[in-house]
């Protein structure tokens, strides 16, 4: 009788432990992984806030050559394209808050140019108007130093040179003027 | 005739060492014969590790997006103003710190779990198999003269339980 018992394969205990371990190691690193994912993405950090403003080194498509810290005014440095619907939708805004800059003369908007034509950015300001200067994206090198890979997307500069905010999306004219007025009064 | 212990042990090694040599003469010539690569290959294999900043997953050297173009631009660029590969990935990684670009994992922090853990898992696995085949070497189980008498007398003794066995009894 105890000759036809089926023997059971022992199983040690290590080979549990082990496997129950090398598991825990599993899911910990999977947790890990998915939190890390997830707070990178959720931080919005920008590579040029609190930093002095990278160069604007494109040619003028419309206006005047053009550089950051060339004079005392805050800078709205806004990227685009006429491809871009976001951007046509943004574009009155961007309207009024150069021409109520202009009245002032406390801002003054540069827009660049993102992959896009010479020609169809001449179109686009000729329909919709607007008479700021206007740079090409030095073949994406100036959208790559400002950290930028959507449009549109715009940046406030201090007259100091100093990148004070980052606007994924398109600018509301209100929302960057009161922006500025309360960078100026923190600074004064 | 038997051989002896010298030249069995190096009949038992040979084909290791022969093995061991074969590894290490292709590894040798694998990284040792290769040209230095030229500035366009250099720059595709960086553009390779460095995903598109606007898209899910796609590298650069394979993406049309206007930012993959700008990247490729910049490494061809950087490239020709001698830059490392590592610089190169550097800068790109940090011009978007709100993005994880390099699609090769760095060597430092977390990231380089993914580097350690294959070879420490290749190494516990190497180790384990060691210990458990060790186990199976039986020591030497060559019959002694004790053990063929006992099956000697076993097998004499078998005609005998013959005649007594369940089915004569029946």
């Amino acid at each position: 009788m105890s000759d036809d018992a089926v023997v059971e394969p022992r199983r040690s205990n290590a080979v549990r432990w082990t496997a129950l371990g090398v598991g825990a190691v599993m899911v910990l690193l999977v947790v890990l992984l998915i939190v890390s994912k997830q707070a990178d993405e959720g931080s919005g950090a920008s590579a040029v806030v609190g930093k002095q403003a990278p160069a604007l080194a494109g040619d003028a498509l419309i206006g005047q050559p053009f550089d950051v810290g060339t004079n005392d005014r805050w800078l709205v440095v806004n990227f685009f394209a006429t491809w871009c619907a976001p951007c046509v939708q943004e574009h009155p805004e961007l309207r009024k808050l150069a021409e109520d800059g202009a009245k002032d003369g406390s801002i003054q908007v540069v827009s660049v140019a993102y992959d896009d034509e010479a020609s169809e950015v001449e179109d686009f300001f000729r329909e919709r108007g607007g008479d700021w200067t206007v740079l090409d994206s030095d073949d994406g090198r100036t959208a790559l130093d400002w950290g930028v890979a959507k449009v549109p997307e715009s940046f406030v500069v201090a007259p100091n040179g100093l990148v004070v905010e980052r606007l994924q999306g398109g600018v509301r004219a209100r929302e960057v003027e009161d922006l500025i007025a309360a960078s100026t009064e923190q600074g004064s | 005739m038997s051989a002896s212990p010298s030249r069995s042990a190096v009949a038992r090694w040979a084909p290791w060492v022969a093995l061991l040599l074969v590894v290490v003469v292709a590894l040798a010539v694998g990284t040792l014969a290769q040209d230095d690569p030229t500035d366009a290959e250099r720059a595709q294999s960086i553009a390779e590790t460095i995903r598109c900043p606007s898209c899910k997953s796609q590298a650069v050297a394979s993406s049309d997006t206007p930012s993959s173009k700008a990247v490729r631009q910049l490494i061809a660029d950087r490239i020709e103003a001698g830059d490392t590969d590592e610089e190169i990935r550097d800068y790109v990684a940090s011009r978007f710190p709100d993005q994880d670009l390099l699609l090769d994992p760095s060597g430092s922090g977390f990231s380089a779990l993914v580097w350690a853990l294959p070879a420490m898992f290749v190494v516990a696995a190497v180790a384990g198999l060691a210990i458990r085949f060790a186990g199976y070497r039986t020591p030497g189980l060559a019959a002694t003269d004790a053990d063929r008498r006992l099956v000697e007398e076993a097998m004499d003794d078998e005609p005998d339980r013959g005649e007594d066995g369940p089915e004569d009894r029946a």
